[in-house]
């Protein structure tokens, strides 16, 4: 789960619990970020990366791929970053003009 | 560079979510200020976990303080709506079902239109007592339709229930002391009388009734028409605080369909049950995107990934696109 949506289930858990909202309306509020975080990254991000790594482990399940990776170097347009391990969730992206 | 990006991106999200719940709050009657106390709680916490520059909201000045340990949220709805609850926290005096009936049947009346979900969005389930406030005074609003039928589709069968207990036991469960009748076979699926020798009849009537209103508002949520309504009975706090007064407690059904079971060591959650390896291991650093093709010629892999956002080494990053290579 990425930093915004934690960061939103979590002030939604703590309104459930203090009874200033219900379950209901926090599924909703979910609902709507991923509505939002889906078209804001889709519509607001423009810029591409690169990267390569040490493949450690992988898996394809459900149109689902996981990727375990090592020593990835991800380059982007002004920057780059190194890390020692990272995974990859990637879904399948929809074909526009497919529901 | 990426980060300029994603503070950009994520103030969207925000405004974007906030802007779009507006509505579900008004729908279901919750206040704006929750909803503005949502979104300064959700800005300091991306603000506190320091994946981006995203600077802390300051305090607004038409978003009030808001204190979270109140546990009780006043309700602007029409005056007319919320009935005066009897006694709401005394737990020792759950009020007689007689009484809930007719507050029932004239409360949906004055409800307005606009506030359906009024009184009930914001009840912390607590006790018995509270919750019977809570149906005293929210009982199928806005659903004229069925006013009145909880109590006449519901009492028989807890008054059944109640009534017979004393000649229903069940196999190999002779603790109830009708020896008589210890040997009938139960053909009526699992046991569920374990609660109702412990209830009593007040009791039985809160319990159903507070689950048929939860089922009236699962249906009212999700739109479904209203239809027969099925639960299930299970034993309450309070039926097994008695039982164990009792002495009942580690009362059990006599097993009849073999030796025990749990022990089977290729069940759900034993060692041979994890087949990933290091999949699942829990690394900090992770990325979540789309793929738009994923190829491999022997031990080289290439990947097209779009729309990620991904968290590494404590920041956030976002792309549009990227092209991965890895050697396996």
């Amino acid at each position: 789960m990425n930093s915004i949506g934690l960061a939103l289930i979590d002030s939604l858990d703590e309104l459930i619990q203090s009874g200033h909202i219900n379950p209901q309306l926090a599924m909703r509020v979910l609902a709507q970020f991923d509505t939002s975080i889906a078209e804001a990254l889709s519509t607001r991000v423009r810029n591409r990366a690169n990267f390569r790594a040490h493949l450690d482990n992988y898996r394809s399940l459900d149109d689902v791929w996981t990727f375990v990776l090592s020593n990835p170097t991800f380059r982007f347009e002004h920057d780059h970053v190194t890390a020692d391990k990272v995974k990859i969730v990637a879904c399948k992206a929809r074909i526009p003009g497919e529901v | 560079m990426a980060n300029n990006t994603v503070t950009a991106v994520y103030r969207f999200v925000i405004d974007d979510v906030i802007t779009n719940v507006r509505r579900d709050f008004e729908d279901m009657g919750v206040d704006e200020t929750i909803m503005h106390e949502l979104q300064r709680s959700w800005e300091t916490k991306i603000a506190q976990s320091r994946v981006t520059t995203f600077q802390a909201p300051e305090p607004s000045a038409a978003v009030e303080p808001y204190s979270f340990e109140e546990p009780t949220y006043e309700q602007p709805a029409p005056a007319s709506a919320p009935a005066p609850a009897p006694a709401p926290t005394s737990a020792s005096a759950p009020a007689p079902a007689p009484t809930s009936a007719p507050a029932a049947t004239s409360a949906p009346s004055t409800y307005t239109p606009a506030h359906p979900a009024a009184s009930y969005n914001y009840r912390v389930e607590q006790t018995p007592a509270a919750n019977l406030a809570n149906v005293a005074s929210a009982t199928l609003p806005g659903d004229n339709s069925n006013v009145g039928r909880p109590q006449p589709h519901v009492a028989p069968r807890a008054s059944n229930a109640a009534g017979n207990n004393n000649n229903i036991s069940l196999p190999g469960g002779g603790r109830n002391g009708t020896g008589d009748f210890s040997n009938i076979p139960q053909t009526d699926g699992a046991a569920d009388m374990t609660e109702l020798e412990f209830m009593t009849t007040e009791e039985l009537d809160d319990y159903v009734e507070k689950k048929f209103k939860e089922a009236r508002e699962a249906e009212r949520l999700t739109g479904q028409a209203p239809g027969e309504v099925t639960f299930t009975l299970t034993l309450s706090d309070r039926a097994a605080r008695k039982a164990k007064r009792d002495g009942l407690e580690g009362f059990s059904i006599g097993q009849v369909d073999g030796e025990d079971d749990e022990d089977d060591d290729t069940g759900l959650g034993s060692d041979l049950d994890d087949s990933d390896g290091d999949m699942d291991d829990e690394s900090d650093n992770i990325v979540l995107c789309q793929y738009d093709k994923v190829s491999r010629t022997k031990s080289k892999w290439k990947c097209v990934l779009k729309d990620g956002i991904m968290l590494i080494n404590g920041r956030d990053y976002l792309f549009h696109k990227a092209n991965g290579d890895f050697e396996w």
